[in-house]
């Protein structure tokens, strides 16, 4: 094959990146299960935030899913693609320093996230809920990144791009794009900014971001390291290259329409939901396509799966991608959404997926890769064994958990009775009821966390036992002829995926296709909010306590978002439309009721309750899990900063005059004196006027009074 | 407020667009797929990941 004027290059593979990713993957694996199991702990029992602001649910539910997906789920993946690319394309990654500048610009990403997190810095927006500067550096680490990926596939020495590559390539593509557009936003002080969109808008870019962080960042480059990885371990060329084929194309042109399901029975337009169902249901063929594919290379070697640890997490780990995909495009079915959204359904879903799939994939590949890496042989098969068996233990009895909490739950929320009265009437019991099961839940957590302990120590004795200086192994191979020599028949084909800048034009524009369509409407948002309606822009001290809803992370356990079904208007009260949120930055629509929704909360309870009520939920609801908040009455509100914020939300269209710009410190100061006199007559004691909590109160107040005063036209 | 967004987007009429534009993609991808001109090349593709190249011997090399 060789001609002799094809000039052989001698080079060597960059394992040095990958082993810095193995090793940062273990670490935030670690960091990532504990935060989860220490969340998990407070929803059993609300003390386990030993009161501590930075140790709250609310704050440390982003930092647990920042690290689960960024931290473990990034490194992984970016240790399976430094590796397979090098080897696919045989050719050193193009720049070292850029490959460095990834990682420890990544891990600085993640250090500056866990370290804003914890202090309530935060946007509001689930996955995307890092700063603008720190948002900024991962745009940034992002290009830098790709830029890399790139010239080293235009150095490549092999000339066809093996599928891995294109769902690498549609991953770094699309995630640019993603994070990119979802954000946007204007900074009011180094640590707090406004995205650029409002209400319905936020809601639907969020969740076109937010399903596609699913599917570009957990979905597609675990994919393929699943088609490298698995055909490597398995020793056999992946069953159907034809099957590969199509499971790309038709997942990454339809992923991108689904997001909306995550708004079923909303106020996002109609048309877009449906849109969201159809195209969810559509994305079980694919995805069932590729497990199919990766189960089915097993052939002939699956009386190796009981023996070799590395295939049984593979096989499982397609297994729970197959399960995971089935339940999906389940519960985005709306009559299935209205009793599962909003409740722990979601979140064993979720945690198949992450738990099942992302974990024991990268598990996987860590067994396999860590011998090769460090030039040894794994310490123990027999522990990697234990790992797995405990870990599987562990996410059933996770999953089993949170579907019986989450159908249950759902049950009793929709339960009325013969006389049109809802059956659970105190939100509080339907918590009760699931209670135990929190426990549980947490239990199974411990139980993935043990497991992952017990790799942790298999995989440092196993580096232990590696040779002190890994000397780099080195190749030959000839540099690509600029014109093919080869066969005609190629030739179709080179033009498709050889040629990988059309290639990657083409997989931009399946992604571009359902982004447009289900967006473009949306820009045009004010012609289907009604702007005429009695809906007002906060105040200047609703605002304030607006954020500070946000800083505690009030919407990872409150909706703001009354569905349209009987049992939640007989609960809430009329169903949330879109105006009501219209100057909402961002919207607080939110994902999951721990707690009952807040949307029409306001007037519902004298101050006073709040007051009591936030000082310790316990004192006023029995058996309450929500978390205490004494560090707000302590804390002083920061009313200079407020003209800053009316000015940002005037820049970007909230209408507010000049007038009441001028006057925001001051207005806020008799909004906040107002409020604390309320309080004192009605028995509070303390002076009460510059305190968070007053914004606090003046803010839950306000939620669903202008709807109730006026109604939408 | 739905009765306004459906009177401005055509509900039907993007799902179909949506759907029929999936289906030619789709259509396409098979085409591809199952194109007999392009079977040996798969054959040669799908063996990429098992065929690395072999280290050189020490001696051999000089880097
Ligand atoms: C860990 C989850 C959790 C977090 C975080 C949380 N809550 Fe709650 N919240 C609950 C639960 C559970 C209830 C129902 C029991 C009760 O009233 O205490 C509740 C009830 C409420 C209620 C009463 C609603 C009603 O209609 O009776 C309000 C108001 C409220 N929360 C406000 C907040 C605010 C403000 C924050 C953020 C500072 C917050 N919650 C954070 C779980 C949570």
């Amino acid at each position: 094959m060789l001609h002799d004027e094809q000039k052989m290059e001698t080079f060597s593979y960059d394992d040095a990146i990958v082993r810095k990713f193995v090793l940062a993957t273990m670490v935030w694996a670690g960091v990532a299960f504990l935060v989860g199991l220490i969340a998990a702990l407070q929803l059993a029992d609300w003390r386990f935030n030993f009161n501590l602001p930075w140790l709250t649910f609310g704050r440390l539910r982003p930092l647990h899913t920042n690290a689960a997906i960024f931290a473990f789920g990034g490194n992984a993946i970016f240790a399976g693609m430094y590796y397979s690319t090098q080897r696919l394309l045989k050719t050193r990654m193009a720049s070292d320093a850029m490959s460095r500048f990834h990682f420890w610009g990544w891990q600085a990403i993640i250090v500056s996230a866990a370290l804003t997190l914890p202090f309530g810095i935060t946007i509001g927006k689930e996955y995307a809920e890092l700063e603008w500067p720190i948002a900024l550096a991962i745009n940034i680490v992002w290009v830098v990144f790709g830029v890399n990926f790139f010239k080293t596939i235009a150095q490549r020495r092999e000339r066809h791009l093996y599928v891995a590559i294109w769902f690498y390539i549609a991953t770094i593509i699309t995630v640019a794009l993603l994070h990119v557009v979802n954000t946007i936003q204007i900074p009011v002080s180094l640590w707090k900014s406004y995205p650029i969109y409002a209400g319905v808008q936020d809601a639907l870019v969020q969740w076109w971001y937010g399903h596609n962080a699913v599917a570009f960042f957990l979905t597609t480059p675990f994919l393929g390291l699943m088609y490298y990885f698995l055909p490597k371990a398995a020793d056999k060329p992946v069953y159907s290259y034809r099957l590969s084929i199509i499971h790309f194309w038709a997942l990454v042109f339809i992923y991108i329409w689904a997001g909306p399901h995550h708004l079923l029975y909303t106020a996002l337009p109609e048309w877009a939901q449906t849109l969201g169902m159809i195209f969810s249901i559509m994305l079980w063929a694919p995805s069932w396509g590729g497990m199919v594919n990766g189960l089915l290379t097993l052939r002939g070697a699956w009386h190796r799966v009981g023996k070799e640890p590395v295939l049984k997490f593979f096989v499982a780990g397609l297994t729970f991608y197959g399960m995971a995909t089935l339940e999906g495009p389940l519960l985005a079915i709306k009559s299935v959404s209205s009793l599962a959204h909003y409740t722990d359904w979601i979140i064993a879903h979720v945690h198949g997926g992450t738990l099942g799939w992302n974990g024991f994939i990268t598990f996987g590949m860590i067994y396999w890769l860590v011998p090769r890496l460090w030039k040894t042989k794994l310490y123990s098969e027999s522990l990697a064994n234990v790992h797995f068996w405990t870990g599987f233990t562990g996410i059933i009895i996770y999953m089993i958990s949170m579907w019986s909490a989450g159908i249950t739950q759902g049950l009793m929320w929709r339960a009325v009775d013969s006389t049109g009265r809802l059956m659970y009437p105190d939100f509080i019991e339907t918590v009760l009821r699931i209670a135990p099961l929190y426990w549980v839940r947490a239990a199974g957590g411990a139980l993935y966390l043990v497991s992952f302990l017990i790799m942790a120590y298999n995989i440092t004795k196993t580096i232990a036992s590696a040779p002190k200086n890994v000397k780099a192994d080195v190749f030959q191979a000839p540099r690509l002829a600029p014109s093919s020599n080869q066969n005609l028949g190629d030739k179709p084909h080179r033009i498709l995926e050889g040629l990988p800048i059309v290639f990657t034009v083409l997989t931009l524009l399946a992604v571009a296709v359902g982004t447009v369509i289900e967006f473009v409407p949306t820009l045009w948002a004010t012609d289907y909010v009604n702007t005429g309606s009695s809906i007002k822009p906060y105040t200047g001290l609703q605002l304030h306590g607006r954020d500070l809803y946000v800083r505690e992370g009030c919407y990872l356990c409150h909706s703001q978002m009354i569905r349209p079904i009987l049992s939640e208007t007989l609960r809430y009260g009329d169903y949330s439309r879109a105006e009501e949120s219209m100057y909402d930055r961002p919207f607080q629509w939110g994902s999951k009721r721990t707690g009952p929704d807040l949307a029409r909360v306001g007037g519902k309870y004298p101050d006073l309750w709040h007051f009591r009520h936030m000082m310790n939920p316990r004192d006023v609801v029995n058996g309450s899990l929500m978390p205490s908040y004494p560090w707000i009455f302590r804390d002083k509100i920061d009313f200079a900063v407020i003209p800053k914020k009316i000015a940002v939300m005037k820049f970007l269209g909230t209408p507010y005059n000049e007038q009441e710009l001028a006057l925001a410190e001051a207005t806020a100061r008799a909004e906040a004196q107002a409020v604390a006199a309320s309080l004192s007559a009605q028995g509070a004691t303390g002076k009460l006027e510059d305190k968070e909590i007053v914004a606090l109160i003046a803010y839950l107040q306000r939620l669903g009074q202008d709807y109730k005063k006026g109604g939408v036209k | 407020m739905i009765q306004r967004s459906l009177s401005h987007y055509p509900l039907t009429g993007l799902s179909v667009f949506g759907t029929l534009l999936f289906l030619t993609v789709f259509a396409a991808a098979l085409y591809w797929a199952f194109r007999q001109q392009n079977a040996s090349l798969y054959a040669r593709v799908e063996a990429l990941p098992l065929k690395d190249l072999e280290p050189m011997r020490d001696g051999e090399h000089s880097i």
